[in-house]
């Protein structure tokens, strides 16, 4: 039963993109020309994952587009102080002007040159994290592409604010910027700190209901019980930065007690049996340099690509002249000090509970079965571990990315049916074969001659972070160290040169006060920021600083072709289909607004940029060569996306055929879910268990370093390790007894990337949480402080303090207390009516406590007391 | 015919669609719950479990509402359907007194989201609300005389609702109470509800 139109009224295709889980298709129902409905398409609900079906966020558009407190006109600031008390004193002017206005600032950077005296863009961008923002800015980054060097690292949360340390290593080992299950065949998972209720969408939400109405079993090991820890089976309350303890303790288990190993995955599909010398490096041949193995039945060692009879997991051996043992030996001795005793004593977890766990994981994952794919006959593993965010961040993501990666190869399940899988665009290309017989990857260099100095950018990416990728564009704000631009613009660390503030700062999706840590900061530098234009829906924290705010048409007033479903690109869910799909207005422009995609053109016209900018379109868009942009035309965004439309079709449609259709999608085989599939076509390793190239990257960056009289980076070079090595990472943070708790943060369905903390009706569907609305506590733990709910408290760490209203629960830790999502607004109408808290402004953003791929955890410590005292 | 709902808690993940579906779909003021949805804890740390438990009107056969109702403005229909005519409601509240499961709202008007905002609510034909009576769900009875489903089970990302007539052994509502553990809130106050929940594990 689905509704049909009556005669005033229309149904009209668009798609969501509010999460970074879309797009999804959805569809408005418009009544006399006013949208009055949104919810998913049941036109393809064959096609779609989810059914057609939409998640809660959808439920908001409606009010979001009525929403009578956005701005409704370009409007440029009067008061020419900036300040957190100073009133903008915006005034609304025309488009013309506003447009004339914002190409003249940039015409006059043109003149300066793009790039300032110590190396750095002169205009800086962002898109927030970058994970949903491109579904709706049109030709934003074909712009800046053709505009040439921007700083895209003042980002506002991108590295701290996402799955940071899996988005690296996960790139590096297997392509997968996100990892998670194959939930089609689950049977077992353990999420650590996974929150995926509230972050994976409609389609992997209904996936994972499917799987616990057939059966599947999940443990969740988080400090504080989640939305997903409510649906799990079983909740494991471990202590904050110690995830990586325990899953180096399973590791020891199956190596150490269980024994039950997937012997042929490990020899044929990782770098188990590559012979290591005394000095910690690979043992090489004399002639190509080429890692050695032992051949047990020759007795001899030889190059990993000659034939081999079989090849030796254990033993000592002399090659070379040097003693010489394979990976997995030293992995079996390294672990061997990681027993379920010691992890119990850091992660407040019982000894019994990680062996049990252990058994179960191993038990459920069918060592030797296999299922055939599409005529191909596959390992099936229908078990796996999955890491949530602050897990994946700081010091310790490292290591649990490591070990939950060696939990699925110990077992054959890496990117197997039913196992742990690769998600995600592609940043780094496809799967090819570089040295080794690894994946190839772009570390960015570390050699003398060509290692980035002084730093290109004002996070320092490119000399502080090879991992971060040089396949990335600086635009990409979801890799590498982002909150250290604003450390690096305020107080650099020791011999670190003080970056620049940029001449020009333009934000869309992005409110980094409320967004990034250590709010002060980034208010300071957002006083002196010259020029600072912000693509405004709402007045907000970060555009009270803003001259220029230009309202765009939002997600059901824009025109936009995008790419749908597919297998890479959506964050964590694949689709048997891949297509394209529309975004059109539903409604005329509520206010006075324009498309993203006409602002930039009418910027390039003015700025005589448009061969360049058609150019860059041709190369964003994809467009085939008889569908390019003529430089002597000026397109409105229907003509460009008219382009694509006819581009991806190959003539056949155009955009008026989308506008009436929503997408067009085409079948993706099953097969290609299983990159497994592909590393065994190219005879490929997984670069696991042992990181000899990561350990040399390591090393030669500790040098540049140095050569620099940097040494604030030593915790973070000590990471470079070959075999990580694990603590207790929760001593990182925890230095000073007096505080006494933890302060952690946890997301929600309803504003999950959503950018809509104004939205009554998610704040109000949000209220009826447990969790939003204060500060979450544990009820015991309050009452040992004489806090009672509904009591204000003070939450105070080492650089400030935030109020709150306190909410006992019993679901979570006592030394734990918990804010939801980010608010915190005193600007944003209908968010800073809810004097809800956020962790950000109390946070620090040390380089201290920045791990080796750039990111920071969601952590600091904090003591809580009644407000008043 | 007797319409019914079936909830699974299996599913359901505490998204809050449905409510939010039910405040687009009714139009509903601020605060004014027909669809509401329970998040609670049971138990002591560490011994504790989160239960999100949605709740619409129960639509009882034997409704403590309509008797409680002195102007007849509380009724039940043939299809199982417990409705308020808002024409005969004097908005005594005796009716919310009344039902144990706390699905009634006394609508005192005026509220809106945006105060003194340009959002155009409420809109359509059925979302019209008299300030000063009593209103509750429907089971959106407007979609249901079309023949569409409640817009709660639509909008439900995890297909955690199922509707149908629990009078009709072939319709999917009666399957999964044969073959799942099922259960009513308060069953045992004899009020007989029409919305029935999935256990889970």
């Amino acid at each position: 039963m689905t509704t049909e139109a009556k005669p005033n009224e229309r149904w009209v295709f668009t798609y969501c993109n509010q999460c970074n889980m879309g797009p999804d298709p959805i569809r408005i129902l418009v009544r006399d020309g006013v949208a009055v409905k949104a919810e998913g398409n049941p036109a393809f609900a064959s096609i779609h994952p989810g059914g057609g079906r939409a998640c809660v966020k959808v439920k908001g558009l409606i009010q979001k587009l009525y929403n009578p407190n956005r701005v409704k006109a370009p409007m440029r600031r009067t008061n020419p102080r900036k300040g957190r008390h100073e009133d903008p004193g915006w005034v609304e002017i025309s488009w013309d002007e506003a447009l004339d206005l914002f190409a003249s600032k940039l015409d006059e950077v043109r003149q300066k040159g793009l790039v300032d005296e110590k190396g750095l863009p002169r205009v800086a961008v962002t898109a927030g994290a970058d994970g949903t923002p491109p579904a709706f800015n049109g030709t934003w980054y074909p712009f800046w592409m053709a505009w040439g060097p921007v700083d895209g690292t003042l980002g506002g949360g991108g590295g701290v604010k996402c799955y940071h340390a899996e988005h690296l290593y996960g790139e590096l080992w297997h392509r997968s910027f996100t990892c998670g299950g194959d939930l089609e065949y689950t049977e077992f998972q353990i999420n650590f700190g996974r929150n995926y209720n509230a972050s994976n969408g409609v389609v992997g939400t209904s996936r994972e209901a499917d799987a616990r109405v057939r059966g599947m079993r999940t443990v969740q090991v988080e400090p504080h019980l989640s939305v997903t820890g409510a649906t799990a089976d079983e909740w494991i309350p471990i202590r904050p930065k110690t995830d990586a303890a325990f899953l180096f303790a399973m590791i020891n288990v199956m190596l150490h007690e269980i024994g039950v190993l997937d012997i042929r995955f490990l020899k044929e599909r990782t770098n188990s049996p590559y012979l290591v010398g005394p000095d910690g490096l690979f043992v090489r041949d004399a002639e190509l340099g080429r890692p050695l193995m032992w051949d047990p039945v020759e007795g001899r060692a030889k190059p990993y690509d000659a034939a081999f009879c079989d090849v030796a997991l254990e033993g000592t051996f002399t090659v070379n002249g040097v003693t010489a043992r394979p990976a997995f030996a030293c992995l079996k001795e390294h672990m061997a000090r990681y027993t379920p005793e010691w992890a119990a004593a850091i992660c407040d977890v019982p000894a019994d509970t990680i062996r049990r766990l252990t058994r179960e994981y191993v038990d459920h994952a069918h060592i030797g079965m296999t299922v055939t794919i599409e005529g191909r006959v596959l390992p099936y593993r229908p078990v796996h571990v999955s890491l949530g965010k602050s897990v994946n961040n700081g010091f310790g993501a490292y290591q649990a990315v490591w070990a939950c990666h060696m939990l699925a190869i110990l077992v054959g399940g890496l990117d197997v049916p039913g196992g742990h899988l690769a998600f995600g665009p592609l940043l780094n290309g496809p799967i090819t074969l570089g040295d080794d017989g690894f994946l190839d990857y772009p570390f960015l260099p570390t050699e003398e001659e060509y290692w980035q100095w002084p730093p290109d950018s004002r996070d320092g990416r490119t000399s502080l972070t090879p991992l971060a990728s040089g396949a990335v564009p600086t635009f990409a704000a979801a890799m590498g160290p982002n909150h250290l631009a604003w450390r690096n613009m305020t107080d650099p660390p020791k011999n670190w040169p003080k970056a620049s503030i940029p001449d020009i700062l333009v934000t869309h999706k992005s409110n980094p006060v409320i967004s990034m840590w250590d709010s002060e900061r980034v208010r300071k530098v957002l006083e002196q920021i010259p020029f600072y234009v912000s693509f405004a829906y709402s007045f907000d924290e970060s555009n009270w600083y803003a001259d220029l705010l230009l309202p765009e048409n939002i997600d059901l007033e824009g025109t936009q072709l995008f790419p749908m479903g597919g297998i890479t690109f959506c964050y964590g869910i694949k689709w048997q289909y891949a297509g394209f799909h529309v975004r059109q207005p539903v409604v005329k422009p509520v206010c006075n607004t324009r498309d993203m995609t006409d602002i930039f053109t009418e910027l390039a016209d003015r700025l005589g940029m448009l061969p360049q900018y058609y150019a860059m379109i041709g190369v964003y868009l994809q467009l085939k060569d008889d569908y390019a942009l003529d430089p002597a035309h000026k397109y409105t965004v229907d003509e460009i996306y008219d382009q694509m439309a006819c581009s991806v079709t190959d003539g056949e449609h155009g955009l008026a055929w989308f506008k009436e259709h929503g997408g067009i999608f085409f079948p993706v085989p099953k097969l290609e879910w299983y990159k497994y599939a592909q590393m065994e076509d190219l005879g490929l390793r997984y670069e696991l268990p042992y990181q000899e190239r990561v350990m040399r990257i390591g090393r030669q960056l500790a040098d540049r370093l140095h050569s620099k009289g940097i040494d604030w980076w030593d915790r973070s070079l000590h990471e470079y390790q070959a075999l990580p090595q694990c603590e207790d990472f929760a001593k990182v943070y925890d230095t000073d007894p007096a505080y006494d708790l933890w302060l952690m943060t946890s997301r929600s369905m309803q504003f999950y990337w959503g950018g809509n903390a104004d939205v009554p009706w998610m704040i109000e569907a949000a209220s009826e949480l447990i969790d939003h609305g204060g500060v979450v506590m544990n009820a015991q733990a309050a009452a040992a402080r004489g806090i009672e709910h509904g009591d204000t408290v003070w939450v105070e760490s080492a650089i400030g303090r935030v109020k709150a209203r306190a909410l006992l629960r019993q679901g979570i830790r006592p030394d734990c207390v918990l804010m939801m999502q980010q608010f915190g607004h005193d600007v944003m109408p209908v968010a800073r009516d809810t004097g809800w808290p956020n962790m950000n402004p109390i946070t620090p953003m040390p380089h201290e406590m920045t791990d080796e791929t750039g990111s920071g955890s969601d952590h600091v410590r904090v003591r809580v007391y009644k407000a008043g005292r | 015919m007797r319409y019914g709902m079936v909830i699974d808690l299996e599913r359901c993940i505490g998204c809050q669609a449905c409510t939010v579906a039910c405040k687009e779909e009714n139009r509903t003021a601020p605060r004014v719950f027909w669809n509401r949805l329970y998040d609670v804890e049971v138990g002591t740390y560490p011994n504790v479990k989160r239960v999100f438990l949605p709740r619409p009107c129960m639509h009882c056969a034997e409704a403590p509402c309509v008797a409680a109702c002195p102007t007849g403005a509380t009724y039940r229909r043939d299809d199982g359907l417990v409705l308020v005519n808002a024409e005969r409601c004097v908005g005594c509240k005796a009716c919310m007194v009344a039902c144990p499961y706390g699905a009634r709202y006394f609508y005192e008007g005026g509220a809106t989201y945006f105060p003194g905002g340009s959002y155009p609510e409420p809109h359509l034909p059925h979302q019209i609300h008299q300030s000063g009576t009593v209103e509750k769900c429907t089971y959106c009875v407007h979609r249901l005389d079309e023949g569409f489903e409640p817009a709660c089970v639509v909008a439900c990302p995890t297909r955690a609702r199922v509707f149908g007539d629990l009078e009709d052994a072939q319709s999917e509502v009666s399957r999964l109470l044969r073959e799942r553990n099922a259960f009513r809130i308060f069953p045992e106050m004899g009020t007989d509800p029409s919305t029935w929940y999935l256990s889970r594990r």
